[in-house]
Order: structure tokens, then sequence, then C-alpha cells
């Protein structure tokens, strides 16, 4: 029989974790709040108060809105292609694959461990000029001009899908998993064909696991700014590097961390929704 | 061949790595019939449904649907319905629409014609209002009607029901019981039934298939594999039995046999159970006596062989009393199931004496010890 915990006890079991979040969360995230509400001095310092310039001096150019929108499609994009890659790698894991299953999700799992820049420095040898891709396809006589490949967008949702795809992967995988063999089993035996049990079945019951996935896919992909730094140009620049322009380029604290706030804010919006439509404890947890 | 034989299996075996789940299985189930896989967890039962239904392929053998192997046809193409364990009803679609997922795959009406089949195979099953549901917000037997009506809507050549009241609590299994066979004999339906429950093999099935370790023990009518159980593994398994280890003592002019039990200290009459290859003097053999073969008498009677007991426990079931007798001092426990209310005094602690016919006692050969597993 489960007991019912007294609120004392209770609250002792989760001071620890509580704690660590105030320290290592709460903590900066109040600071970068009081940040963006204070106001830089000719000098160059700061005074704390309680000033709205820097939240009002976003909307004075037109920079960080496009900053803001661009950052949005190329989240769409990242996000519609990584499940269009990532989906098939999860059937195959969840349904089909028996023998090899431990092998493959190794393979899967040892690039999470190397770091975001091996993997992005990897697209550039690909991509540039004289990189792997073009220097074939003109040996092959396909073209006869270096295909401009790098520092544009493309490059850009490239790069991004590669490191995104496991996110992806994990949580379709995760409700494949659990799915009951016996309602494809129970499909077939009714007169589907593979593909229809597929479409029929399988699909809309993994949507729980595929829009988990999107969700940590367009959260990443939306507040990325290594993989535009390095594969972008300055016409593909997202809201993030604007963000990191401001700290480590312009000094400007204050501004950088009123951005911030409305990327977090934006996100934030995001997640409601999802929870709204979906439930956010799909995310971890498996549907009731 | 046999013609009115719609699925036939031929020395059909089936391997999982190392275990040989289905070893050399041959039956044929006729158009009509209520046709009942019988046998203990692990006994290839459901292998062998699951095989028909074409979602196992044997490593040897051939299966027969209508007379043409069906060995190469995918499980999508076989005119056969099944009703799964645990049901498994689309969870994301509504009792209509699952009842209409067959026919819409199989393409066989117009949307409209689709949807008037599904409602009347509802209401067949007794859920008329609740096409709109979900299959979560049904209960156990509302759910199975469900799948009941998903299958039967196909008017399949054959219906495949795999243990489809096992998730169902006693009194209800026991009226879905009826309302199955009520469907089967007003559709003419042939059904291909697996259970583990040999009540609902007995009181449902026209032919009942034994088996146990893979391998075919027997098939015939409920009441022949009652009365004329092929092995002791057979007899065990059906009904309420006492599986008694004995010695052959000598072969009488009529047939039967003398046998020594409980260690040699007493003398029975038994019956060859396997008159062809009867047990010669010496030989070990086991020996079956229903429960409710067994009489019950204060003194020891004139007739007849009759060995004395104390009754360890009674327990009331209703139409019997079934009493634990320990049998002298090897305190072998045998038991006996008597009709109406049991005499006074035949109370716990008390000497009674027991015994049987002749006919009654069943002497197997030792060999089949073996297959009679751990059941008592």
């Amino acid at each position: 029989m489960k007991r019912r915990q007294t609120p004392r006890t209770g609250w002792a079991a989760l001071a620890p974790p509580l704690a660590w979040l105030g320290v290592f969360f709460l903590l900066p995230m109040i600071a970068v709040f009081a940040y963006s509400l204070a106001t830089r001095e000719p000098g160059g310092g700061i005074e704390f108060g309680l000033s709205a310039e820097n939240y009002s001096r976003i909307g004075d150019s037109t920079l960080y809105v496009w900053a803001i929108l661009r950052s949005l499609r190329i989240a769409v994009i990242v996000t519609i292609a990584t499940l269009l890659v990532a989906y098939p790698v999860a059937y195959y894991l969840a349904l089909v694959a028996t023998r090899w299953r431990v092998t493959l999700f190794v393979l899967l799992i040892i690039p999470w461990w190397c770091s975001i820049l091996v993997k992005n420095f990897a697209w550039v040898a690909i991509l540039a000029d004289t990189g792997v891709l073009n220097r074939l396809l003109l040996q092959i006589g396909v073209i006869d001009q270096p295909l401009k490949l790098l520092y544009n967008e493309f490059a850009v949702v490239i790069g991004l899908v590669h490191v995104l795809i496991p996110f992806m992967v994990m949580p379709i995988y995760a409700t494949l998993e659990r799915l009951d063999r016996r309602l494809v089993e129970a499909a077939a035996n009714l007169g589907s064909s593979p593909l229809r049990a597929c479409l029929e079945v399988v699909l809309p019951l993994s949507l729980p696991g595929v829009a988990a996935g999107a969700l940590l896919t367009f959260i990443l992909g939306f507040g990325s700014f290594i993989t535009p730094a390095l594969l972008g140009s300055e016409r593909t620049l997202m809201i993030a590097n604007l963000i990191q322009g401001q700290f480590m380029e312009a000094f400007d604290w204050p501004f950088g961390a009123a951005l911030s706030m409305v990327l977090l804010g934006l996100v934030l919006v995001l997640l409601a929704c999802f929870n709204r439509l979906v439930g956010l404890d799909r995310l971890w947890g498996p549907a009731r | 061949m046999n013609r009115q034989a719609i699925i036939e299996l031929a020395g059909v075996s089936k391997r999982f790595g190392n275990t040989l789940a289905v070893d050399d299985v041959s039956f044929s189930v006729n158009r009509g019939e209520f046709c009942t896989l019988l046998g203990p967890s692990g006994c290839g039962k459901t292998t062998l449904l699951r095989t028909i239904a074409g979602f196992e392929f044997p490593d040897e053998g051939d299966v027969r649907i209508a007379g043409q192997s069906c060995l190469d046809l995918p499980a999508y193409r076989r005119n056969l319905a099944m009703v799964f364990q645990g049901y498994a009803l689309f969870p994301h679609r509504t009792v209509l629409q699952n009842v209409m997922f067959g026919l819409r795959m199989r393409k066989l009406g117009t949307p409209a014609e689709i949807a008037a089949w599904a409602k009347d195979a509802l209401a067949m099953v007794g859920l008329q209002g609740f096409e709109e549901r979900h299959p979560q917000q049904l209960s156990g037997g509302q759910q199975q009607r469900v799948a009941l009506a998903r299958a039967l809507v196909l008017k399949p050549e054959v219906l495949l029901l795999d243990e489809p009241l096992g998730a169902l609590d006693l009194k209800l299994r026991k009226a879905m019981r009826y309302e199955l066979k009520r469907l089967q004999r007003t559709t003419g339906i042939t059904t291909i039934y697996v259970t583990h429950d040999q009540e609902e093999a007995m009181s449902m099935s026209d032919t009942v298939i034994v088996l146990n370790r893979g391998r075919v023990e027997q098939t015939g009518p409920p009441e022949e594999i009652y009365r004329a159980p092929r092995s002791a593994f057979v007899g065990d398994f059906i009904g309420e039995s006492n599986l008694l280890e004995a010695v052959v003592a000598a072969v009488e002019p009529d047939g039967h046999l003398r046998i020594r039990l409980f260690d040699g200290a007493a003398t029975a009459a038994a019956q060859p159970a396997e008159p062809e290859c009867p047990p010669q003097p010496g030989d070990a053999v086991m020996v079956l006596v229903r429960a409710e073969a067994i009489g019950l008498a204060r003194v020891p009677q004139v007739d007849g062989d009759w060995f004395a007991a104390t009754v360890s426990e009674r327990s009331f079931l209703g139409a019997t009393t079934r009493l634990y007798l320990k049998v002298g001092a090897i305190e072998r426990v045998v038991i006996a199931d008597l009709a109406g209310a049991p005499p006074v005094w035949a109370e716990n602690g008390a000497q009674v004496h027991f015994g049987w016919t002749a006919d009654a006692a069943l002497a197997y050969s030792a060999g089949s010890i073996d297959s009679a597993s751990g059941r008592q």
C-alpha cells in the first residue's frame, strides 16, 4: 500500500534537487533578467535598474526581427528534414532490427559523444569548393564549376540535421518500442499490406513520439549558434549568433540579456502550446 | 484427401532457437467445425494458430487452406480472421472504425455498405450505441465483443481465437463461452480455438486436439477424450484425476490387470489403456482414476478392492464435495469427488475406505509418467 507522505517529508526529499536548480538554473536566470533591465553607461559600466529600453531597442532595427524569423524558418526546415531521416531509422531499430539492434544503437550514440565542432567541420571538408563532394562531381563531369554548397542556409540545415538526429530518433524509438506488436499483426490479419499497416496503425500511434522529437529538435535548432557560425554566413545569422555578438563583441550585456529573454519567452510559448496539444509528460514518459 | 477439410496441417514443425515448439503436428479441421487446440502453456498451441494465420512459417511441413498450400501466402492475403489474446483493438480508432477496418482494407464494399455491415456486426454482439466510443472506454467483456465483431464482419473462411476469454473474470468467461458457441452455431463458421482451460475446450468444441510439448497427444470429440484418454497426460490434464504409480501383478483371462499400488500395500483391478500392447506382469504402470469414479464406504465392502484411508481435508464445491484421502503410512493423497452432500461420518480425520470399479482405472505403461508433467 502506498502511504501518503506528509508535506514536511515531501519537501525535505525535494530539497537537494531544488537547491541544485536554484543555484545552477534560477540564479543565473535572475541574473540575466536583471541585466536585461539594466542600462549601459557610456564608459562601459553597467547601471542596474528597471529600464525597458533594451527591449524596445529590439524593435528599432529589423535585423533582430529578421534574425528571429530566419531562426524560426531554419528550425522548421531542420525539424522536418530531421524527422524524414530519423523516422525510418527509429522504425527500423524498434520494429525490424532484432539481432543488430544493440550494435546499431551504439553506432547511433557514438557521434553524440563527439563534439559538435568536429561534426560541423566534417561538413566543411565535404561541402567546400575543393571539398569531397565538389571534387567528386567535377571528376565524373556532372558539373564544370564547383557548386557553392558551403556558407549558406543549405549547409546550416545539413549541419543541424546531422547534429540533431539522435534527439528525434530516441523519442520516436521509445514510442515504437512500446507499440503492441499484436496491433500490427491484427492489421495484417484484417488485410492490410505492410505499408498500409504502417500508415494506418504504426504511424498514428507513434505521433506522440514524433511530437516530442520534433519539439526537442525545434528548440535545439532554434537556439543553435555554433553551426550557423561555422557553416553559414552573415546572411544566415540566427538569433543566438546575434546574442553571442552582443555579449562577446559589442560588450552590450544588457541588450544581449534582453534578446536572451525574448528567445526564452518564445521557447516557453512553444512549450505551452505543445503541452496544450500533446502533453509535456509525453517527452519522457509513456503515453497513459 | 478429405473434401470437407478447410484447414490441413501436414507434418508441421517449428523451432525457436534450440526449442522445438511444434514437433511434427498433423491435423485437419472440417468446414463448420469448432476445433480446440488444448494444452498447457508452452505446448505449441499458440504457435500452431499463428502458423495458420501466417505470422509464423513452419520449418517443415505444409499448411493448406481449402486444399491450397498457403506457405507462400502472407498473412494479409489469407481469408482468416483472428481474435487476439488481449484483443489487439486499435486504441486510436473508435469501436465502429475498428470493426470497419478489415472491410476497408479488403475493399469489400462501398463506404456506406461497410459502415452498415459494421453496425450490423456490432448489433450482433450486442453493442449498439457503442460505435463512437474508444476501446479504452469499454470493459474487458465489451472489448472482447468488439474483437469478435471485427473478425466476424469479414465473413472469413475460418475464425481463429487465441485464448479469447483469458482476460475475463470467471462469471463473464462462462457467459461468453455460451455466447461464442451461439455465434459460431448461427454463423456456421469454422472455428479454431486455442485455450489452456479444459472446461472451455470440453464445453464448446466439436473436436479437441490435446497438445503437449509440441506434439499431438490425442484428437477427438470431448466425450471420447474424457472417457478414453489415450495417454496418462491427457487423462491427467482433462478432468480431476488421480495418477498412481503401480506395478502389474498379473494379467487376468478377461484382459483386466491385477496391479499392486501404494508401495505394494494393496492390489486392485485395472483396465489396460492400450489393449493392443497390454503391460506384462512386472511392468511399471501409471494408473489413472477419475476423482468422481471413487466410491467411499465406512467399512470395506465385500465386492471389489477397497483401501483404508484417512480424510485429511474436505472442500465443498457446490454440486460435489471433494475429499482428500491419505492412504496408509505413505501419505499418498487421493482425491474423491462425491456427488451431493457427503456422509456425516466422512469428517476430517475419520477412517474410511475407498475403491473403484475395474473399468474406472486405466493403466498406462510407465513411459508416460514422463509426459504427465508435474500436475497432480
